[in-house]
């Protein structure tokens, strides 16, 4: 029975891992429209000449965040991926010592039954110190995360910023405050992606702790 | 699952086979161990379903820390899938395989056992006592394949060559050879692809002294029914499944 909780667990994991490499792809793929965005933005404001000399300072912190969000997914699904291969291993682990019990148990009359203790201790050290792992790395992966919202943090205030600065880019006004306010729309998106990612390691964090062997 | 000392002379050799714990539709297989004062060897050892089962079965003649090497004749899942549950007992033992499969079997473990690839032209290793001899059975069936020579035992351990398909509870050895060459000629017709690599075998076993062929599936031969197996091996076509 217990032991089928822990199989579920690591299907959680598996699940929860494949849903954060899902939710960061979209995040990137924001990330990377928002690098787009800010390349033509740049071309506006360049041809705006004067007007729009505010503005250039924006397009090169946003261009700067995108690139920032974009190594952050990378890493952040790498470790994604680690997380899987190590709760398969554990699984792997978990089989072995139902295995090793169940020999325990029907070899009760066997002479040398005692010799398989030793290893069945060294199957449960390993699967605690996996599981202290596992938990470690959720956690890591869940400030990796922090970081993502961090670096994203100063585009909610610049916004507000750009969007001031479009409005006294004269002719070119109305294309910088389209970009302004994708700027404000992407942030959010990426912000709720990462949330819903934290919120999903949590709970499979949750569900490990109450895990016993 | 039933244990059966085959031989027993300053170390034994022990067949492990019909597991009455085996679910239905896997293919039963017989298991061997050589147990020496100095080590001890699983020939086969089998695949994950018979695991438990077989390990049982050996924990009443020989601590599991004793357990020195393992050998695996080619790569099947009937002969090694058991690899990746062994291991985590056994974090010194040497797997001795073909090289041809090594990379395969990797699949099922390659955590704590270290490999010993045998060359295509066999090998020898020392067990104790025990002087084995790796005699090559390529494409009898898998393309990379060895059987066991003990010549001190006079036994041929043959793998998949001398298996049989027959119902559960079947004796360990053959009473009757021609009752048993039935049993034996389909699997042999279908899972042997090649004359020339049954030829060849037969030749190079020809030479060796042995009481006691045993392979991989069904039954034990004794005495002259060695014999009698190699003749009849010889004039059966195999590879059949060629339109
Ligand atoms: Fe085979
Ligand atoms: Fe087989």
């Amino acid at each position: 029975m217990l032991a089928k909780t822990k199989v579920n667990s690591t299907e959680s994991i598996l699940i929860t891992a494949a849903t954060v490499t899902a939710e960061l792809s979209k995040v990137r793929n924001i990330a990377k429209e928002m690098s787009i965005a800010v390349m033509n933005a740049k071309a506006i404001s360049h041809r705006a000449g004067e007007v729009a000399l505010g503005f250039r300072p924006i397009t090169d912190f946003i261009d700067e965040m995108a690139q920032d969000v974009m190594q952050l997914v990378i890493k952040i699904s790498r470790e994604a991926f680690q997380l899987s291969q190590m709760a398969i291993e554990r699984t792997h682990l978990l089989n072995t010592e139902q295995q090793y019990r169940r020999v325990l148990e029907n070899a009760q009359d066997a002479p040398y039954v005692d010799s398989l203790k030793p290893a069945v201790e060294r199957i449960q050290k390993q699967y605690r110190e996996y599981q202290e792992i596992l938990q470690k790395n959720i956690v890591r992966l869940s400030l990796l995360l922090d970081d993502i919202q961090s670096s994203t943090k100063g585009s909610q205030v610049l916004s507000t910023t750009s969007r001031v600065e479009a409005s006294q880019a004269g002719s070119f006004s109305s294309s910088l405050v389209v970009v302004a306010e994708n700027l404000e729309q992407a942030t959010d998106k990426i912000r709720a992606h990462v949330k819903s990612s934290q919120n999903k390691l949590d709970n499979v964090l949750e569900i490990i702790k109450r895990e016993k062997l | 699952m039933k244990a059966t000392k085959i031989f027993d002379n300053k170390y034994q050799w022990y067949v492990f086979a019909r597991d009455p714990e085996k679910k239905e539709g896997i293919i039963d297989t017989n298991q061997y161990m050589i147990k020496t004062d100095s080590g001890t060897m699983l020939l086969d050892p089998g695949g994950i379903e018979v695991f438990a089962s077989m390990l049982t079965a050996v924990l009443h003649y020989v601590n599991v820390d004793e357990i020195t090497d393992l050998f695996a004749s080619h790569q099947d899942p009937d002969i090694i899938s058991s690899l990746g549950l062994w291991e985590e007992a056994l974090p010194h033992a040497k797997l001795h395989t073909p090289w041809l499969w090594e990379g395969f079997i990797r699949h099922f473990g390659s955590k704590n056992i270290s490999f010993a690839p045998i060359a295509d032209e066999g090998g020898t290793v020392d067990l104790g006592e025990a002087h084995l001899q790796f005699i090559p059975a390529h494409y009898l069936h898998a393309s990379g394949n060895f059987h066991v020579y003990d010549e001190n035992a006079r036994i041929l351990f043959s793998g998949d060559v001398g298996a049989a398909l027959e119902p559960e509870g079947a004796p360990m050895y053959v009473e009757d050879f021609n009752e048993h060459a039935e049993k034996m000629r389909l699997f042999h017709q279908r899972w042997m692809p090649s004359n020339r690599a049954k030829q060849d075998w037969i030749n190079r076993v020809r030479s060796l002294d042995i009481d006691i062929m045993a392979p991989q599936h069904g039954r034990l031969f004794k005495g002259d029914d060695v014999k009698r197996f190699l003749d009849w091996f010889e004039k059966l076509d195999v590879g059949i499944a060629i339109a």
